[in-house]
């Protein structure tokens, strides 16, 4: 108790609030991510020097069969689907695929009573199995709006030798699509649509996910996600200035 | 496989505590569980010796909070292995005060933040706060003040201000 019990209280009812809605991690997820870490120092050197010049991108597996006007080609070719259950209790695949280096990759959803849409993505170097490779897990809660994730991962100490950059979002709600614009070069405002996402249920009515899988070549610089709902009228986006880094923005979200 | 058993113990006991008050700190849930949840990842690697400690869990804050200082969410974006794909958590609710306090603490500057929760929120003593923060009792005093001063305005009863208004 400090000399203002009027604020220790105040900060104490706020700490309970939040602990009561916090969502703790299995034991074992904090050792997944333990091991990670020791796996993975040394990793973001290759990831923070390896922005600024220019390839393009490869991308977009599509989903469901919610329309998408706009998805340009794509060289992500979708690898052969993964048995459904396999390292993410029940949750069936998604989509899966194997990116133009040869990282093999899935997605796994499913809602989980009280704690909303779970998900697992896995990604493993070229010549070895999926489920053998890295995976981490996820859950968004329930969401009512429209929510984007994303992260990024490849280079050394996670998968080693494979300059890529993993895109994946989740989207909560009504939106339909979901682009991601890139920039060819830092400021340079000649912006291609680079990818879409579609979205479809899961499970349950109103509940949607969508996502999308876009590997990177490192050099590239990510620029903008949008979200667009089914008539193709924009719903949110997240724009330029943000991503001014060599690595990516955590989250969007847009209600 | 003990030590392993008592891990899991303290973090059961520990994790929603500790995200409260990092949220204090940092004013950003997501933030909050990510600098906890790496602090834990840590502190697992090092269990052996953690778990001598008289105060574990204050090892485990004070980690936590010197990641969210760090600005350590951006830095753990370059180095983590998965994509995270939940949208951010929603904040929290619903009583009144733990919204009003959570906005009013929201537009301080983070220094001031930082030594309110470590203060209110966690029961360090100037001292303390000054050994974690490394910075000198002056300072944290001054935040301190600062901090109280600006909160107090923020944090107006409506119902006096209904009064007043009469």
């Amino acid at each position: 108790m400090t000399d203002r019990p009027d604020l220790d209280e105040r900060f104490q009812e706020l700490v309970q609030r939040v602990a009561e809605r916090s969502t703790a991690l299995e034991p074992a997820a904090i050792r997944r991510r333990a091991r990670r870490r020791l796996a993975g120092q040394g990793a973001g050197a290759l990831l923070l020097v390896a922005a600024l010049l220019t390839v393009g991108l490869a991308m977009d597996r599509r989903l469901g069969a919610a329309p998408s006007t706009t998805a340009p080609p794509t060289t992500l070719r979708p690898g052969p689907r993964p048995v459904p259950g396999a390292g993410f209790g029940g949750g069936r695949v998604i989509a899966a695929g194997t990116s133009p280096k040869g990282m093999h990759w899935r997605l796994k959803a499913r809602l989980q009573p009280g704690r909303g849409l779970c998900y697992s993505f896995q990604v493993a170097a070229p010549g070895t199995r999926v489920d053998l490779g890295a995976s981490g897990e996820s859950c968004g809660g329930s969401q009512k709006g429209v929510g984007v994730s994303y992260g990024e991962l490849g280079g050394p100490g996670n998968v080693p030798a494979v300059p890529e950059v993993a895109v994946s979002g989740v989207v909560a709600g009504p939106a339909a699509e979901l682009r991601l614009t890139l920039k060819r070069r830092p400021r340079d405002h000649r912006s291609p649509v680079a990818g879409t996402v579609a979205v479809r249920p899961v499970h349950a009515p109103g509940f949607q996910v969508g996502f999308f899988v876009a590997f990177i070549p490192v050099d590239t610089w990510p620029a903008a996600f949008t979200l667009y709902d089914a008539g193709g009228r924009r719903i949110c986006s997240q724009l330029g200035d943000d991503f001014k880094t060599s690595y990516l923005p955590g989250a969007m979200r847009c209600t | 496989m003990k030590h392993a058993d008592d891990f899991d113990a303290f973090y059961a006991a520990t994790y929603a505590r500790l995200v409260g008050q990092l949220y204090a700190v940092t004013g950003d849930l997501a933030d909050a569980e990510d600098a906890v949840q790496e602090a834990f990842a840590r502190a697992v690697l090092h269990w052996s010796r953690i778990r001598g400690y008289d105060l574990p869990e204050a090892w485990v804050r004070r980690v936590a909070v010197n990641l969210a200082r760090q600005g350590f969410r951006r830095v753990r974006r370059r180095l983590r292995l998965l994509v995270r794909l939940a949208p951010p958590p929603p904040d929290p609710g619903p009583t009144v005060d733990g919204l009003v306090l959570a906005a009013a603490l929201r537009t301080l500057p983070a220094a001031q933040r930082q030594v309110l929760a470590l203060h209110h929120a966690v029961g360090l003593s100037v001292r303390e706060i000054a050994d974690q923060l490394g910075v000198p009792v002056g300072t944290v005093k001054a935040r301190l003040s600062r901090g109280r001063a600006a909160l107090a305005a923020l944090l107006v009863d409506p119902q006096e201000v209904d009064l007043r208004d009469r």
